[in-house]
């Protein structure tokens, strides 16, 4: 058993006996978790907040994705309070700009292969497009931050000027980390595709068997070298994928919530 | 009262360890500085912390749509994330505004319609079932935890999981919801005696009928 201090069933007994006649203080320690052993109700919230078993919860993969793309985007944060953040910036950097040209290399070198000794991709996705456009307009839609510099159209995914039309921002918010996600596991697929966040990316690159092709042409495309310049859209977007549909009809407008801090309205 | 209460069907009990720890947030402090600068390290323990907690708390508000739900999130916060100051506490409160709206957004496309705010009751329908958790929660003691809480009218729910599963104090759940601490309070406190009494009256028909007291998981 846990941490109870009290006997099990002691704090549920005297609830029992009483009715509903909970103390105000025992309620207060069931939400803190602190009477994981205390009854039925400790009980419960204990299970609520139980730790996370799998060593990855669900998403981290596009998650991470999505981190890296944005962090590669933006230009390191100005330090203005210690010079371990300094160094800690520059490491990274240096790390993302070597691991974006090696999974670019391996990308081009390993999908070539892969397309050249199977000659089809391997395990499908089965569904997921639905949920396509709420992702794009996730992306797409800044509210709150006007000043986004990672925030791109999602219309840059679409059509896509080959030579010209320097764009001001990457491809996308996150399909080339996406694209680095999805080629860097190819095993994992079953399961990496089931992820919303790659729903967009199978969209985007116009079905679940395209992606591959898709993403290794992006890779292949010069990076927009750390940062700054994008310097060019993925230039060879596979003639037989089209992009998704244009899917930027941003859903959602800044919810009621997202000024919380304004008075509480009273019901 | 007989003392039939300490074979329970919930004997997850013991399997329980409270989710967040005393060291914890000044650990969660050098990740959100350091994700902030780009670690990658930092941002996946960040994400391990916090999202198990933003997936209850999804699950609790939109059933099978949580994991949709909390990706968009995550997409929203990592996008804004340069922007954000806060500790791990005030992390986790954002994150839960944000997964929130994802939330509302959600709902209201589904709806096709404007959804007023104090109808969020209305507006997301949660599904509320073991089954619909059991998409999302892969511990079985959680989904079942879940699914519980979920069943609860929503703004009970609501304060019941923030305070309880993401960690939040009655003023930080009180931030998320818009709502004052007391009430949050008081939202969670009638969610819990609610609990409480369907607890009892699922020990009710009798301990013979009740073969599942067994330990459901055997985590840490």
């Amino acid at each position: 058993m846990c941490n109870g201090s009290r006997p099990p069933g002691a704090a549920e007994g005297e609830m029992r006996s009483h009715g509903t006649r909970q103390t105000h203080a025992y309620l207060e320690r069931v939400l803190d978790g602190e009477a994981a052993g205390e009854g039925a109700l400790g009980g419960l919230i204990a299970a609520a907040r139980a730790p996370e078993t799998r060593a990855n919860p669900p998403g981290l993969t596009a998650a991470l994705a999505a981190f890296r793309e944005v962090s590669a985007a933006r230009p390191a944060p100005a330090p203005r309070s210690t010079s371990m953040i300094k160094n800690v910036a520059a490491k990274v950097l240096a790390a993302k700009l070597l691991t974006v040209a090696g999974i670019a290399l391996a990308a081009a070198t390993g999908g070539i292969a892969a397309a050249a000794s199977t000659g089809h991709l391997p395990s499908p996705l089965p569904h997921s497009d639905h949920a396509s456009s709420i992702a794009v307009a996730a992306v797409a839609s800044s509210h709150d931050q006007p000043t986004s510099t990672a925030s791109a159209s999602a219309s840059a995914t679409g059509s896509s000027e080959p030579s010209g039309a320097h764009p001001s921002a990457s491809p996308s918010p996150s399909l080339r980390g996406l694209c680095q996600a999805w080629l860097s596991r190819p095993h994992e697929h079953g399961k990496a595709d089931t992820s919303p966040a790659f729903s967009y990316l199978v969209s985007t690159a116009g079905g679940v068997d395209a992606v591959e092709a898709y993403c290794t042409d992006l890779l292949a495309s010069p990076a927009p070298s750390s940062s700054e310049d994008g310097s060019g859209p993925p230039s060879a977007i596979p003639s037989h994928s089209h992009p998704a549909p244009s899917h930027t009809h941003p859903t959602s407008k800044p919810g009621p919530f997202s000024t919380p801090s304004g008075p509480p309205t009273k019901s | 009262m007989p003392n039939r209460t300490d074979r329970k069907v919930f004997a997850p009990t013991g399997t329980a360890v409270p989710v967040q720890a005393g060291t914890l947030n000044q650990d969660g402090n050098q990740w959100i500085a350091a994700a902030k600068a780009g670690d990658e390290a930092a941002f996946t323990r960040l994400y391990r912390d916090v999202q198990p907690r933003l997936l209850r708390y999804a699950t609790g508000l939109a059933g099978a749509d949580a994991e949709e739900i909390t990706a968009e999130a995550w997409l929203q916060i990592v996008r804004d994330l340069a922007d954000f100051t806060g500790d791990l506490d005030a992390f986790r409160g954002w994150a839960a505004r944000i997964v929130r709206n994802r939330a509302i957004d959600s709902a209201r496309a589904r709806a096709r319609r404007p959804v007023e705010v104090r109808d969020l009751s209305l507006a997301l329908d949660r599904p509320a079932t073991q089954d619909t958790a059991n998409l999302v929660l892969n511990n079985l003691a959680t989904t079942w935890a879940i699914g519980l809480i979920a069943q609860l009218p929503a703004d009970q729910a609501e304060a019941v999981l923030l305070r309880a599963v993401v960690g939040l104090d009655a003023k930080a759940a009180g931030a998320v919801l818009g709502k004052r601490a007391g009430a949050v309070r008081v939202a969670a406190h009638r969610g819990l005696k609610t609990l409480a009494r369907m607890l009892a009256e699922t020990e009710a028909p009798g301990p013979a009928t009740r073969p599942a007291s067994r330990r459901l998981t055997d985590d840490v």
